[in-house]
């Protein structure tokens, strides 16, 4: 419970971190890369919460997709 | 232990210490001179255009705001003086043919122009994309507008027309009759 | 249930007919199709079609519309109801057992769902109806994004869900009419760090409430057949930490991290190790391997000896206990263009996928997937 806690704690400031600006800014004409669609997180996100339900029926966890599934009896 | 959570959550969703925006193409900024390459191969400088207003619109192919923006570009241009004003459409694509490829797709018809992102885009730090830089008769930045919206070309509308109706300067006659 | 889906349905057609009135010029509409299909060692296999269509009806507006027709078929148990052989927790879809053939036919479930969202700025709404014989489900949401500083993408959503649960008729003794409550809250942080990598974090809190256990189960407990019983509340948490790094070949690799725990005592890892690869301009690949590791919850015996399970909960749910998954995979997609030079069609991409999962309860799936989407 509390190595759980611990290593929450350690995502936590993780995601924080991202947030916090210290490197150098990506300037606008820097990111053609970024734009590729292999790079895309978004289209990452969309296909991880349309697996949601059938990872859920499967799995005792949830969540990593940025969204919470709707519900089903998927069980 | 819900609540202290949940305030978690946003707290670390907030937590960001300021840094500084970074530089950006700054107005009364004078363009250093650089050559722009059309499609065709032959190249314009920006140096010759003194003693006309020119817009530059920076895009590249993988930005979807700058494709919408084009097309909006496009009939924007339909009410200007190409006497007094000269539009050009600069892609920064890093593969020339990307963007050659998208003009050719697109069917649009406005001057375009590659540079890359290593030219001229670089040398004025553009803040944005898509950006629109106006320069007056001397070179000189006088206005730098981000984002692909209408509202956007309307305000540049009148940036442009209210340059036009400035006298030239000495600098700028001189220059522009060299 | 199906008159209570159509009255749902209704709201989402007016309001497309009402923003195809209002706005007159619509932009960047897209529509997609998928076709998934999926069976696991236990015979049970589901089919799915589903769909998008989305389209941009100002600049800052955006509306999208997702539907999913699913099927699953779950075999017929090979033994009486009533033996410990037709309890039966590893199916992954619930069924009843009833009438004279109980367990030994097999079982089919249609499930069909929609969601509607409409993005204006950067704020987006949405609407999720599921709806299958025992189960209606129905969800709002509402997310928010904002950009700091021109490299960090902030988001912050949330949702609560309320699910109705009428399970049929089932010889075996069932749970009657439920409920169950889902909220959820998560917030997410994005930032380039240089122009070839990007770096997202994100935390999630759901909180669900109501029926957490399947209606239909049993389980042997101190030699007795014991409806399966799960706690009325649940609350989980996770955070996941990504990394995606452009690589020079024309390539991408992507590191996903997910931690998990919850209030059952479920704690669990999950890791994601993908690589994108264009094999030539239209056409890339991905290849995917995920692991997954989770303990046993609180309550989880393989056996339960006292008459009440463990603090009054019994569970024959194999994903409360202790195991480790593998899932591997492969997407090839492939960007037709304009075949046979129809404008309408431009941007029209082909996409084909592939992934085995297994575990260690010895439970393996095969899902393959085909799709076509296009901008017009």
């Amino acid at each position: 419970m509390m190595r759980g806690r611990l290593l929450f704690a350690i995502l936590l400031a993780g995601s924080g971190a991202v947030s916090v600006p210290g490197c150098a800014h990506v300037r606008a004409y820097e990111r053609e890369y970024l734009q590729d669609p292999i790079m895309s997180l978004e289209a990452d996100a969309r296909e991880e919460k349309a697996n949601l339900h059938w990872i859920e029926a499967r799995e005792g966890s949830t969540g990593g997709a940025g969204a919470a599934g709707g519900g089903c009896a998927c069980n | 232990m819900k609540r202290a959570l949940a305030i978690v959550c946003i707290g670390a969703g907030l937590a960001a210490v300021s840094a500084g925006a970074a530089g950006a193409a700054s107005r009364d900024q004078v363009v250093p001179a650089h050559s722009l390459r059309a499609f065709d191969g032959t190249s314009t400088s920006i140096e010759s255009m003194r003693g006309q207003v020119v817009v530059l619109n920076f895009w590249a192919s993988w930005c979807a705001p700058c494709r919408k923006e084009l097309r909006l570009l496009q009939d924007w241009t339909k009410g200007l003086d190409p006497s007094r004003t000269r539009v050009l459409a600069v892609s920064i694509d890093r593969d020339a043919r990307k963007a050659e490829k998208f003009v050719k797709d697109s069917g649009l018809d406005l001057p375009f122009f590659h540079d890359g992102p290593e030219g001229l885009a670089k040398s004025l730090d553009i803040p944005a994309l898509p950006c629109t830089v106006v320069l007056d008769r001397s070179g000189k930045i006088v206005h730098v507008a981000e984002g692909g919206r209408a509202e956007t070309l309307e305000e540049l509308r009148v940036v442009v027309e209210r340059i036009s109706k400035q006298p030239a300067t000495a600098t700028a006659q001189a220059e522009g009759n060299g | 249930m199906r008159v209570q889906l159509i009255r749902f349905l209704l709201p989402i057609l007016a309001l497309l007919v009402f923003a195809s009135r209002v706005h007159a010029e619509i932009e960047e509409q897209q529509a997609s199709y998928v076709f998934q299909m999926f069976t696991d060692s236990d015979a049970v296999h589901v089919m799915a079609n589903s769909g998008v269509y989305g389209a941009g009806f100002t600049p800052n507006t955006r509306l999208d519309v997702h539907w999913k027709h699913e099927v699953v078929v779950v075999p017929g148990i090979d033994a009486v109801p009533g033996t410990s052989e037709a309890v039966d927790a590893i199916t992954a879809a619930s069924r009843p057992i009833s009438g004279a053939n109980a367990g030994f036919q097999e079982f089919s479930k249609a499930r069909n769902e929609v969601e509607g969202s409409l993005r204006y700025k950067t704020f987006t709404g949405g609407y999720y109806v599921s709806s299958e014989e025992d189960y209606f489900a129905q969800q709002l949401s509402a997310n928010a994004t904002h950009t700091f500083f021109k490299d960090v993408a902030l988001s912050a959503g949330a949702s609560y869900g309320w699910d109705s649960i009428e399970p049929l008729a089932d010889d075996d003794g069932n749970t009657g009419n439920s409920k169950k409550t889902t909220t959820h809250m998560n917030v997410i942080a994005t930032r380039a760090f240089t122009p070839t990598t990007e770096v997202q974090g994100g935390l999630e809190l759901t909180d669900v409430e109501g029926l957490q256990h399947n209606p239909y189960r049993n389980v042997y407990v101190a030699g007795s057949r014991v409806p399966e019983r799960h706690p009325e509340s649940r609350l989980r948490r996770d955070a996941f930490f990504k990394v995606s790094q452009y690589l020079m070949n024309r390539s991408s690799a992507r590191l996903t991290y997910k931690f998990y725990n919850d209030d059952w005592g479920v704690t669990s890892h999950m890791v994601i190790a993908q690589l994108n690869q264009y094999v030539s301009d239209p056409i890339a690949v991905r290849y995917r391997y995920r692991y997954y590791t989770q303990g046993a919850a609180d309550f989880y015996r393989d056996e339960y000896t006292e008459a009440n399970g463990v603090g009054g909960y019994q569970t024959g749910d194999y994903r409360l206990s202790s195991f480790s998954a593998h899932l591997l995979g492969a997407r090839l997609s492939w960007g037709l263009g304009r075949p046979f030079g129809w404008r309408m069609l431009e941007g029209l991409q082909f996409s084909l996928e592939y992934e085995r999962y297994f575990n260690t309860h010895n439970f393996s799936a095969n899902m393959l997937e085909s799709g076509l989407s296009f901008t017009f």
